[in-house]
Formats: C-alpha cells, structure tokens, sequence
C-alpha cells in the first residue's frame, strides 16, 4: 500500500505541476530575406487610355423620298441665306447677304416660278470686284460704326435703255402646280409645271420709295427711307438704264425702330427665318427688280432679277414645307439625298477611327460589321492609314485586315460595304482575329471597340451620320456584351525580394484581353518593364490569363473577386532600379528607373515588350525597404 | 484551462485512490505518464517529415474492471497542455503606419481524452503479460481564452487502439508500457486558429507557411507511449 501510496501522490504531483505550467504563447515576427517590414504599396483604380475610336457612315438613298417630312431636305436655317463675308472685301469680314454667293461676274439668279425672269439682265460688278448684290444690316461695320441704315445694293446689266427700272422687298405666296418646284428640282433635276409667285396679301401696298436710289448713312436725309411696317412690296428706289445697266443703291435708316434687330432673320428684320417661324409684318421673302411702269411702280410682270432670301408662303401666309431659300437649282444625288430627313437610305460605306491599339505578336485586327442580333456578320475591306498618336504613317489599300508595328498606336479604316450592302448591318465592329487571314468570327470573339450605325434610315428620321466607339466586349451584341470600366483595388507592397499585390474585385477583361502587371516611369513613357500576368488567390494561384471567358471562381459575372500578384527577381539588386534610395542624407547616387506599378490591359496576342496601353489600376511604388538597406548591392 | 486540468487530475487520482481502498480484487487501476505524439496534421505537432518530434507530456488514467481472467472492461481519461504550432496557419498580417508586418502566432490549449475501453490479455506465461486494448469515447479541446477572447472548446469522436506489456511486481502491482493510437474523427485544426479572419494574411499568401495548405484527413492518428503504474486492491490479480 505504500507503494500505491507513493505512485499516486508522485502522479497527482506531476499532474499538479504539469497543470500549473504556463507561458506566453509564441508570437513571432516573420521575415524573409532579411527583412521583415513591408512598406504598403496600395493599387487604385485609375482607368486611363482606354481603347477608344470614332466611326462614320455615309448613307445613299434607297427608297421612296417622302416630301411631307418636315424640312425633308434639311434645307430649313435660322439664318437667311447667302450670309457670308464680302468675297470682295469691300465691307470687310463680318458676314452680309451677298446673293451670288460664290458665283462670278455676271451672275444670273435662277429663273424659278412664275412670272419668268425677263430674259438678259444679269447682276455686274460696279467695282467691287465681283457682283453688286449686297444686303447689308443696319450697324454692318461696312458702313461705318454705328449707323442704323439697311443698305440694298445691286447693279443690274442687260437692262434696256433708256427704261426705268425699281427694286424692293417682296412678300410672296406660292400657288403650287403639281409637286412644289423646289423639291421637284432637288429630286428630278426639272420642274414640270412651275408654280407660280403672287404677292401676299395680295393687294398691293407699296412702301418705301419708287423715286432714284440714294445711299446715305444719314438718317435725317430725305433721300433715306425711313423704315415702316405693312407694305408689300416695300420700294427700294430705282433708276433709269444707261449703258444697258442701272444701279440701285438705297439705303433704310431705323429711325422708327421698326428694323430695329442688328442681326439678320430676327423678328424685326426685314429678312426672315428660312425656317417656319412665321413672318411678322416687316418680313420679305424676295428681294426683286422690276421693269417699272409710267409711274415708277413695278411692273410684276417683268422681273429682271429676283432672288429667294426667305421660306415660300401659302395662301394663308403660312409657311410652305420645303420651300426654303435659296431656291433649288441641281438635282441631288443619292449619295446626298441618302442623309436627309426625308430620305428612306442604307448605309454605304464605313469609316472608323481605332485609338490605342497595340502591335500583336499574333493574329490580327478586322473590321466587320454586324445586324443588330449578331447573327449576320460581313468583313469589311478598305484603306487602313495606321496612326501614331493621331498622326498617318503609312497607308493600305484594300486590306482586309491589318497589324501594327512598333511606334503605331492606332488605325484608320475607310471601306465601302459593296457586296455586304444587301445585308442590313447596324454595327460596326473592330475584332482581334487571334489567327491572321480568318475569314469567321470565332466563339466568344475579342471584339473590344464596336459602334452602332442606324441602317436602313428610314424617311422621316434624321441620320447619325458619326459616333463614338465603345470599348469592352461586344461578342457580337450577344447578352453578356458589356462596356468595360476599370475597377477594383490592390494591396502589398515589397516583403524581401518579392512583390506582392493582393487585388479584389476587379472588372471582368473584356474577351480577347488580359490584365498585365506592369512597372513604369510616371516621366518617361519609354521606360516600363512586363513583370507578368495576374493569378486567382491561394491555393490554386490559378493563372488569369483566360479571366475574360472564366466561369469558375475567382470569376463571378463580371469580376474578378480575389486575385494575386507576385514577382521575385531573388535578388535586391534588382530592386535598386526601383524607388529612390533615401536615407540621412539622401543617396541620390543611385537613380530610380520604374516609380510605378499599374495593372495594365492588353490582347492576348499583344506583343509582350510594348506597354498595353490601358491602365486599370496604379500606385506610386515608394520604396522597397529591402532595397534601402541593401543599397551596397547598387550600381551608382 | 490550468484549474480544469489541476481538478481533472485530482479528481482522477482521488477516484483512483478510493477505488484502491474500496474494491475486492475486480477493479485495477492505472495512473500513468505519457508523451504523446499527434499528428502532423492537427497543428500540435511539428511539420517535419516523417515521425514528427514534437512530443508532449500526458498524465492518464485507466480503471478496469474484470470481466474474465483475460478481459478487462472500464473507463479512461488523459489530458495535457500543448502549445499549437503557427506553421499550419495562415500569418497574422498587422498594419503599422504605412507598414505591414507578419506575424506567427501560437496558442496554448488544453486537451482531454476520455471514453470506455476493454483490455485483452494475451495468454503469455511469465513476468511479462502482453495485452492489446481498444475504445472509444471523446477528444475535448480548450483554446486559450485570452487568445481565443472566449471560453469555447470544441469536441469531437475518438477511437483508441494499442496494446502493451505488462510487468509485475509483486501481488496486485505491476508497470506497464503500451502504445495507443487515439484517432481523432474529422478534426479541424483551423479551430486552433489563434488570428481572427480579420487579420489573416491573405496580402503576401506565398509567404504563409506550407503547412496552411496540408490536408485535412478524416481520421487523425495521435500516438501515445505510457508508462502506468497498475494495482489492483486487495490483490485481485496482476
């Protein structure tokens, strides 16, 4: 028993003495190479040089043009029309309305409507330079700072002598025959029956004067007129041929305030909207000289010279659709009649501008455009000018896909839709062919840049003749198409040798592109180093390069949830390239190369030594600490 | 967790005492001292390869009861204080200013065993009486409450299996050495975690240690060598 005795009060003594046992559990520090402090290097979204493009279409008509569109031809404009600076110069560089445009000496307006133009009498040059048909508006620097006189100069040739002739501003309605003249010239090139002008009202009021134009800038002269509302026609002043021309030079003063807008086309201004605002009782579509009658009033049935300078009326004195100034003189083509409102047009050709492209290693860049279900696709051929920053370098003609070299950052392409133009196509596509010469778009295609083009337009709707290209993963319009936004964060930083990077959440690459990391220069755009791809979290470090088709974790829809970073040269001298070297007193003798770290975009094809140019997420680097104490390990 | 072991010991040697005093030749007690080996997998051991080294002291206890003159039935608890090693878990990762620093971090924690068994005595003649024995019953683990900020623990399903010798010393006395595998079922070493998910290092994953990344088997295999001192009141048998 004292043996039992003993065994078991030696044992409750060793359970005593191994319960009452107690230490601090083992908290270490955890170093590698050295080191065991890392300064935090913190990623952050900072989307920049996105892939980015422009495109253009042009568009031939392809259907019936329906004239009861409004404005069918876009022809309506705020401004009257003719308003343009002097050609000749002799009123200087603010715009007036010179009624023969661009035309030379003699100029002759066109015959339209009824009653016809008498035949022979053009406008000349009475010494500016080109021809004398100048409306100009009160306070025009032409005629002297601060005038308050409308000017109305014109020189008629062809005139008989020694026949009086008169000018003024008409208001006319239009008695329609048929199709209205204007859109019977633009569409047919002819008029069939013309329509005829009458003066609306049409009970003629004559204002301003018949007697012999005048110009003065003074408005107390009795050979002014003063300015007055509801008249038509509202005289001008006249003249008498000699030498087979007649000058008429007038001037209207303001004084009243009844053409008291110094612009042209406002409310109170003799000229109109050329669009359908209404005409107030000042308003004129015409300006017009007449053989004039024994009593120096118009003769209405024989103009000479007659230009449109506002919208036609109706007998109601509204407004006709489509019957803006100037009046039409050439038939449109369908290549010009395929935009207008009242058009009913397919696309013809495509233009595309494709910014921030890299150089592929493989495969190549296409064109192609598509329906709006994807289901139809056409590859496009065409000029392809290849662009630095914007700038040409070269160009290809009929090339049905192209590749970029070193320095080359973008393209241009120019094609016309051909054969592919019985297809009714809505977008336009830039896709990253992962093969040269492929003639299909593979499954899940790398379509990063794409713009929607409306095609056909149908009448009635006005054409988007140009657009922005959006960036991210069109895969054919298909329901995962989505544009790209950079997001998501990073953490990390330098623990010994080795940079690391912890990132979450970010955007799902679009198909065909992979995330990079990159170190660089925030000075020196030539200067960046690949330092690789991206990996899933631990365990599985699984490789990312495929993250923009990826359906299993870290994947989830349209992020990337967890992923890592890690590059370990081995070595700190490596690292001397990195940061800047500080201590008491800085050590400038050894310059930093890379003071960046960004996760960059870029194909999968794309040449792995030419920096990707979009930039998801970046941080300054700092420095590596390991670095710092081994800066022994530098080259100066 | 020292109280509970201080009073679990006691009370295991009080009751062994009492039953030496009041039974008649049926019952055998047996404290004993042991190291005991667990395995590399619940992170109280070591990561070496092989047969880890990493051995700790156990105090058990075994009372029996005979059924037969070969066969023994009864009860048998164990415990011990062990320290978990950081090398199965994943760093604590703490920002300081504009740093990270990481850091390994262990616990103590508290272990208990304790179930039935039965011992089969092999029909050897002599000094020496090899036995094989088997059981089953409970593993308990206490964390540390300051590390762990609480009073949990967490249990799980056990299954013994060894076998010894048994030495006589004289009339209801006798040491004995045996080895006994006690089989942890679907253990979970990350309940030994001492960092809080929140400051896990998930930064710089490739600096954790490897063996966050070890498996997790089903059945984990702790090996203990005691040595028990056994005695039988009243001189019932050896």
């Amino acid at each position: 028993m004292r043996l039992q005795r003993l065994v078991i009060s030696w044992g409750a003594l060793a359970a005593f003495a191994v319960a009452c046992t107690h230490d601090d559990p083992v908290t270490t520090p955890v170093s590698q190479n050295g080191e065991d402090t890392i300064a935090i290097i913190t990623l952050s979204a900072t989307p920049a040089g996105f892939l980015n493009g422009t495109q253009s279409v042009t568009y031939i008509a392809s259907g019936p043009f329906d004239t009861s569109v409004a404005d069918a031809f876009a022809r309506a404009t705020t401004n009257p029309p003719f308003l343009m600076p002097d050609p000749t110069g002799c009123y200087g560089s603010q715009p007036l309305i010179f009624e023969a445009g661009n035309a030379p000496v003699p100029y002759t307006p066109p015959n339209a409507f009824l009653p016809a133009l008498v035949s022979g009498t053009a406008i000349g040059d009475a010494g500016c330079g080109g021809p004398t048909t100048y409306i100009v508006r009160a306070g025009h620097p032409g005629n002297g700072t601060g005038n308050r006189v409308w000017e109305f100069w014109h020189y008629v040739t062809g005139t008989t002598d020694p026949l009086r002739y008169v000018s003024g501003l008409a208001r006319y309605a239009v008695v329609q025959r048929g199709a209205l003249d204007g859109p019977d010239v633009l569409l047919n090139g002819s008029v069939t029956s013309p329509d005829s002008l009458v003066l609306y009202p049409n009970t003629s009021v004559l204002g301003g004067k018949k007697s012999d134009a005048v110009f003065t800038t003074n408005c107390g002269s009795v050979n002014v007129i003063q300015a007055k509302a509801g008249f038509n026609p509202y005289m001008l002043g006249g003249g008498a041929s000699s030498g087979g021309a007649v000058q008429m030079d007038q001037t209207v003063c303001d004084t009243d305030g009844v053409w008291v807008d110094g612009s042209y086309a406002g409310n109170k201004s003799p000229i109109p909207a050329n669009n359908n605002t209404a005409f107030s009782a000042v308003q004129y579509n015409f300006f017009v000289v007449w053989e004039a009658l024994a009593d120096s009033t118009p003769n209405y049935a024989r103009p000479v010279f007659r230009v449109q300078i506002g919208p036609l009326l109706n007998a109601s004195g509204t407004v006709v659709n489509n019957s803006y100034a100037p009046t039409p003189t050439t038939q449109l083509s369908g290549a010009l009649l395929g935009p207008l409102p009242g058009s009913t047009s397919s696309v013809d050709s495509v233009k595309a501008t494709f910014n921030l492209l890299k150089p592929l290693s493989s495969g190549a860049y296409q064109v192609w455009v598509t329906n709006t279900a994807g289901t139809n696709t056409g590859r496009l051929t065409g000029r392809v000018i290849r662009l630095s920053n914007g700038v040409a370098k070269d160009t290809v003609a009929s090339a049905g896909e192209f590749n970029l070299i070193a320095g080359q950052n973008g393209a241009r392409f120019e094609g016309a839709l051909g054969t592919l133009g019985s297809q009714t196509w809505n977008r336009v596509v830039l896709v990253v062919q992962p093969t040269s010469g492929a003639t299909t778009i593979p499954t899940q295609p790398s379509e990063p840049l794409w713009g929607k083009i409306t095609n056909p337009k149908p009448s009635g709707a006005a054409a988007v003749l140009s657009g922005s290209l959006k960036f991210g993963s069109f895969d054919n319009g298909a329901a995962d198409s989505m544009v790209y936004g950079a997001g998501g964060s990073g953490t990390g930083g330098f623990f010994g040798t080795q940079l690391v990077q912890a990132l979450s959440r970010l955007s799902r690459p679009p198909l065909g592109y992979q995330y990079e990391a990159w170190l660089t220069n925030s000075t020196d755009t030539s200067v960046h180093v690949n330092a690789g791809g991206l990996n899933g979290p631990a365990p599985d470090y699984v490789s990312l390069k495929d993250a923009d088709v990826m359906t299993t974790p870290p994947l989830s829809g349209v992020e990337i949830t967890e992923a890592t970073f890690a590059t370990d040269p081995g070595t700190y001298a490596a690292w001397c390239k990195i940061g800047t070297i500080v201590g008491t007193p800085p050590d400038t003798s050894i310059k930093p190369i890379y003071d960046q770290l960004q996760i960059r975009l870029g194909p999968k094809g794309g040449n792995p030594a030419i920096l990707s140019p979009t930039i998801a997420l970046s941080a300054p680097l700092g420095v590596p600490m390991g670095a710092a104490h081994n800066k022994g390990k530098c080259a100066p | 967790m020292t109280k509970h072991v201080f009073l679990a010991s006691l009370f295991a040697l009080g009751g062994a005492g009492a039953l030496a005093g009041q039974q008649t030749g049926k019952w055998r007690v047996t404290p004993s001292v042991a190291m005991m080996r667990f395995d590399r997998t619940t992170s109280l051991s070591s990561t070496a390869s092989g047969l880890s080294t990493k051995l700790w002291p156990w105090a058990g206890l075994d009372a029996t009861y005979q059924v037969q003159s070969s066969l023994q039935v009864g009860l048998y608890v164990g415990g011990s204080r062990v320290t978990t090693s950081p090398d199965y878990f994943k760093y604590a990762l703490f920002r300081s200013g504009s740093n990270y620093e990481l850091w390994a971090v262990s616990q103590r924690v508290t272990v208990f065993n304790y179930g039935i068994g039965a011992e089969l005595a092999l029909p050897v003649g002599g000094a020496l009486g090899p036995y094989i024995k088997g059981g089953f019953g409970r593993h308990t683990l206490y964390p540390d409450v300051q590390k762990s900020n609480s009073v949990h623990s967490f249990s799980g399903a056990e299954f013994a299996l060894g076998g010894g010798v048994r030495y006589g010393l004289k009339s209801g006395v006798a040491l004995r050495l045996d080895i006994t595998d006690f089989m942890w079922s679907n253990f979970d070493r990350e309940l030994l975690d001492p960092v809080a998910p929140a400051f896990q290092n998930n930064t710089f994953p490739l600096s954790n240690p490897d063996g966050v990344l070890w498996p997790k088997p089903s059945l984990t295999h702790n090996l203990r060598l005691a040595l028990g001192f056994a005695f039988t009141p009243a001189g019932g048998g050896q």
